[in-house]
């Protein structure tokens, strides 16, 4: 017996192609992802010293960000040199001001990539966000020193 | 209607579309056909067309548009998207070997990529018997600009089209 | 008509987005090709496809823009091959050809290609770069001494000097320039072939860029010196910009690096004027405005001008009078950020309240400052020199937030937050969204406070008490009320008829700290519409986010056209002083000393005090052009500060060299007539990319191109 549902309020039709079952969710619509951050980091051995430069440790490279379920972090690395990157995040309250000092590190590693790659790294890694503010640090352990670009984009 | 005298070089600003990494701010509506065309607002549908149409595989290295230009994208705007997934239709007389690529990259607010070069997501080689359909996923998504390449040592057309889902919606 | 330009890569992992931020600022439509290799036989890859650099394709690609943008220039006169493809370029001269935009190019005699030589114009009247015969091709320039770095490295210090005549608009600048520039780190202006010039300029030629119908015009030249004191000349064949058919040989525009769109880059004015010229209408004008914090202040009356305060408020008030003057003239506003607090918290001898009416100032000294006060207020009421707060009271005299709790907080009486009134202090002790709040759990003294577009009902609320003095935590809105309410009370004591710039809305904040989330909110509540912040806008747990919009809150970035270093100095010793400490002196704080060709002959050579003027000059315009064309932010400087090395008697008299001394006998120089005077003739130079706007055109003008 074929599937038939209501169309138009008033006439029954029968599931097909040309009549396909409506399951659309109503009002609803993808939300498209935020551009945050673009910047040029010149990575150096100096430790603490996140994307936009800063060594001062409780100021966030990204504050605001509680609507976002992820951060996607985009680099383009013009070096191979090794470095160790490090993700932390904390809340804020509804007037900006974080919960306690200090941080949750999120993750902590060797940054990927060879010499001109591009890498993309999802911010946290597995499970959900939604913190308000981030900061992300790169440090050089070994080599010289070279320019990291990079794009972050929240997605809701 | 009122005549407007127009020089050789306004028209052809009218007429030359699909520039890369440009800021048009008076963007040229573009038909749906075969040609390439991009998705920069969303439908209200968490799945969206981001391209499709016909491609000539030859020896080189074509994007899915045709061109061999290394910096053009197949796709732009594709930052919300989590994954991609490229279907598509081979024609062909002998069992059908296509070879595929898949790069990506991101650019920043105006348009201008981060660097040189593209991310390499994946490589793979479609192989199906003649008059087949195949699909591909991109599992790698947010990135802003995808080029598709497709390669085939005997020369073949490929029906395809590229949608992109976003895993979550809100009302 | 579409204003569009192309612009020539050789690659995006060394591109300055400052070219394309820039032209989206102007609202031009630009698209990117790249260049794959530095050869004649390098392939340019464009939307169309894949063209030979000098091919029919390209060419015709090439037609559909304005002009044709070649982004890459060298620093190595040695190079044998940078932008080798663009030879053929040089001879596409048709009505049909766009116009093409060379800055800082590369054409030296080092280049040994054959297809580059043989297609190099042979007519072409600028005399080739040779490395082993520097002196015999180019001019050194400003000096011809080396810096420790290249030139073209120049960003917000470290510049070079230089004042040119516009021929044409005959028009004298100050804006930075190098025509080319090599590993000895000198910049160098070209020599003119004067014999191949005048076949040129003889030789009509018809093209929408050719204005005078003529195949080869000069540009602009080094100024002839305009005293007799000032030693550096050029000899009459030097050329600083000529136009060679549709192709214009401009000095560095944009440096090459891998860069975000950032204000670092002096430079840019030749941008501008390239695009003007290549006649590319931009859909936007760039308004040109300018800040300053603290317009009503003294200083302690030290070393080595020692100026008592009623001298130094006469400099202000002669500097005001002008200020205000040249703001009606120019149809422009000099937005002020008024050092209020002092009325109820005072800190110190400086600040406008205190100035006016303390009883530890002098009867003389309180009425100069009121003289000054009364140009502000004036000035504010009919749109010249509108005033905003700007408190340096709290924060540990930092500002907004710029500490976790301001001990000992002094608030104003009256009005709805001052005493007596018994008001909220730090956030409540709980605060639940109210659609998830179940009934009869808030406590009495329940409020809903909403910051951004979170709403939260609030209990369990520290107050003030009624009296006056209290500690105050201040990362709450409820702090943020007191504070900026305390302030506005502040200016309409004062006179003022509002706190935020009359219609602009606006206020630049002290130390460029906005505060965050919560004062934003408080400040949109009293009707803002934006304020200064700098990227760390609080005690530095902050961090304004790169749109630097808040939910229609303007945060606009700073950019200070301070000539001394308020660390390390308090207020600018002059152009330069042999005895002024680290960051005193404009040349040393603005690290333009190189080799030491100021410093080490100041007191013997009194040309250096030009050179050192040049360069002070061309490094303030450059800054605050970066700001104007790339971030659309606000530039500013510290008028009393800047303004002590002028001589009292001769305040607003221009630049002299030694003609014209100050209190320390050393050349007396107005920051202000000097600054306003000059990038009043780069606007004049650029009148279809400039003109003398507000803050409200700049925040209007983001609103439009920083969407989306």
């Amino acid at each position: 017996m074929p599937v038939r549902f209501l169309k138009n309020a008033s006439e029954l039709a029968d599931v097909s192609w040309e009549t396909p079952l409506p399951v659309q969710v109503t009002n609803a619509k993808p939300v498209p992802a935020d551009t945050l951050l673009v910047a040029t980091t010149f990575v150096t051995t100096d430790a603490n010293r996140d994307l936009l430069g800063s060594a001062a440790t409780e100021l966030p490279t990204l504050d605001g960000c509680m609507q976002y379920r992820k951060l996607v972090w985009f680099y383009f690395r013009a070096g191979a040199d090794s470095t160790n990157y490090r993700v932390l995040a904390r809340a804020t309250d509804h007037n900006g001001a974080p919960l306690g000092a200090g941080w949750q590190e999120l993750a902590t590693g060797t940054l990927p990539g060879n010499a001109n790659s591009w890498n993309r790294i999802e911010i946290p890694s597995t499970g959900d966000g939604y913190y308000d503010q981030y900061r992300i640090e790169v440090q050089r352990t070994a080599g010289s020193n070279y320019l990291l670009t990079s794009k972050i984009v929240g997605v809701r | 209607m009122s005549a407007e005298r127009i020089t050789r070089r306004e028209m052809l600003k009218r007429l030359i579309v699909a520039p890369i990494g440009a800021a048009v701010l008076t963007t040229l509506e573009v038909r749906q056909a075969s040609a390439a065309t991009m998705q920069p607002y969303y439908a209200p549908y968490f799945v969206a067309v981001l391209w499709e149409g016909r491609t000539r595989c030859d020896s080189l290295w074509r994007s899915l548009k045709g061109d061999v230009v290394a910096i053009l994208p197949t796709v732009q705007g594709t930052t919300p998207y989590d994954r991609l997934y490229w279907t598509g239709y081979a024609l062909g007389s002998a069992p059908v070997n296509v070879n595929m690529r898949v790069l990506a990259r991101a650019v920043d607010h105006n348009g201008v990529p981060l660097g040189n070069g593209w991310r390499a997501i994946g490589q793979a080689t479609i192989q199906t018997p003649p008059q087949r359909w195949f699909r591909v996923e991109i599992p790698e998504g947010h990135w802003d600009e995808y080029r598709l390449e497709v390669r085939s040592a005997t020369p073949r057309l490929v029906y395809s089209r590229v949608i992109a889902s976003q895993g979550y919606w809100k009302e | 008509m579409t204003p569009k330009v192309c612009l020539v890569v050789r690659e995006f992992g060394a591109f300055n987005r400052a070219w394309t931020q820039i032209l989206r600022n102007l609202g031009i439509d630009y698209t990117l090709c790249t260049a794959i290799g530095n050869t004649t036989g390098a392939n340019i890859q464009t939307p169309q496809g894949v063209f030979a650099a000098g091919s029919p394709d390209l060419r015709n690609y090439f037609r559909q823009f304005d002009a044709v943008i070649l982004c890459e220039h060298s620093s190595n006169l040695n190079d044998t091959s940078r932008i080798n493809y663009s030879v053929f370029w040089m001879s596409w001269n048709d009505l049909e050809d766009p116009a093409f935009l060379f800055f800082n190019p590369h054409f030296s005699a080092a280049i040994t290609e054959s297809a580059y030589n043989s297609n190099f114009p042979s007519d072409f009247p600028i005399v080739r770069p040779d490395p082993s015969d520097i002196a015999g091709a180019l001019y050194a320039a400003d000096g011809g001494s080396a810096a420790s770095f290249s030139p073209l490295a120049a960003t917000i210090t470290g510049g070079r000097g230089a004042c040119i005549l516009f021929l044409a608009e005959n028009i004298r600048a100050h804006v930075m320039t190098i025509c080319n520039t090599h590993t000895d780190n000198i910049p160098y202006y070209w020599r003119l072939d004067t014999a191949k010039h005048s076949t040129l300029a003889s030789t009509t030629y018809t093209h929408r860029v050719a204005r005078n119908g003529r195949a080869g015009e000069i540009l602009a030249v080094p100024a002839p010196p305009s005293s007799s004191e000032d030693t550096e000349t050029y000899p009459n064949d030097c050329v600083i910009a000529y136009r060679y058919r549709n192709c214009f040989w401009l000095p560095n525009a944009i440096s090459r690096r891998q860069d975000v769109a950032n204000p670092n880059n002096p430079f840019l004015f030749w941008l501008l004027y390239g695009l003007q010229l290549a006649v590319v209408r931009p859909r936007y004008k760039l308004p040109v405005q300018v800040e300053t914090d603290h317009p009503l202040a003294a200083l302690l009356p030290d070393a080595p001008f020692n100026h008592a305060i009623t001298t130094q408020l006469g400099i202000l008030e002669a500097s005001w009078d002008y200020m205000r003057d040249f703001a009606r003239h120019k149809n422009t506003a000099i937005v002020n950020g008024v050092t209020v607090g002092t009325k109820y918290r005072s800190i110190g001898s400086r600040f406008h309240w205190h100035l006016l009416y303390s009883t530890s100032r002098t009867q003389a000294e309180r009425d100069a400052a009121m003289r000054v006060h009364q140009i502000l207020v004036a000035g504010h009421r009919e749109g010249t020199t509108p005033c905003g707060v700007h408190d340096h009271t709290i924060g540990g005299g930092r500002g907004y937030w710029a500490a976790a709790t301001n001990t000992g907080f002094v608030r104003h009486n009256g009005l709805r937050y001052g005493a007596p009134n018994d008001v909220p202090i730090a956030r409540g002790r709980c605060c639940v969204a109210p659609h998830v709040l179940p009934a009869g759990v808030a406590g009495a003294d329940a409020q809903t406070v909403q910051v951004g577009d979170t709403e939260l009902v609030e209990w369990d609320i520290p107050t003030s008490g009624t009296g006056t003095t209290f500690d105050l935590p201040m990362g709450s809105i409820h702090a943020a009320r007191i504070i900026i309410e305390s302030e506005i009370e502040e200016m309409l004591a004062l006179g003022f008829p509002d706190g935020y710039c009359a219609g602009h809305k606006y206020t630049n904040t002290a130390s460029n700290n906005s505060g965050g989330e919560c004062y934003w909110q408080a400040l949109k509540e009293f009707g803002f519409r934006g304020v200064r912040s700098g990227t760390a806008c609080g005690a530095g747990t902050k961090r304004v986010t790169p749109n630097r919009y808040w939910n229609g809150f303007h945060l606009v970035e700073e950019m200070p056209l301070d000539i001394y270093s308020a660390v390390t100095a308090g207020y600018s010793w002059g152009l330069y002083h042999p005895s002024a400490p680290s960051g005193g002196d404009a040349v040393r704080f603005l690290n333009l000393d190189h080799s030491s060709d100021i410093s080490s002959g100041w007191t013997t050579n009194p040309a250096l005090a030009w050179r050192a003027y040049r360069r002070v000059l061309c490094m303030a315009t450059g800054r605050w052009l970066g700001t104007t064309a790339v971030t659309l932010g606000g530039a500013y400087f510290h008028p009393i500060e800047c303004l002590v090395p002028a001589a009292p008697n001769r305040v607003m008299e221009r630049f002299d060299g030694w003609g014209i001394l100050n209190a320390a006998n050393q050349p007396h120089y107005n920051h202000v007539v000097e600054l306003l005077e000059n990038m009043d003739a780069v606007v004049r130079l650029l009148p279809e990319y400039l003109y003398w706007g507000t803050i409200t055109d700049v925040m209007d003008h983001r609103e439009r191109v920083m969407g989306g």
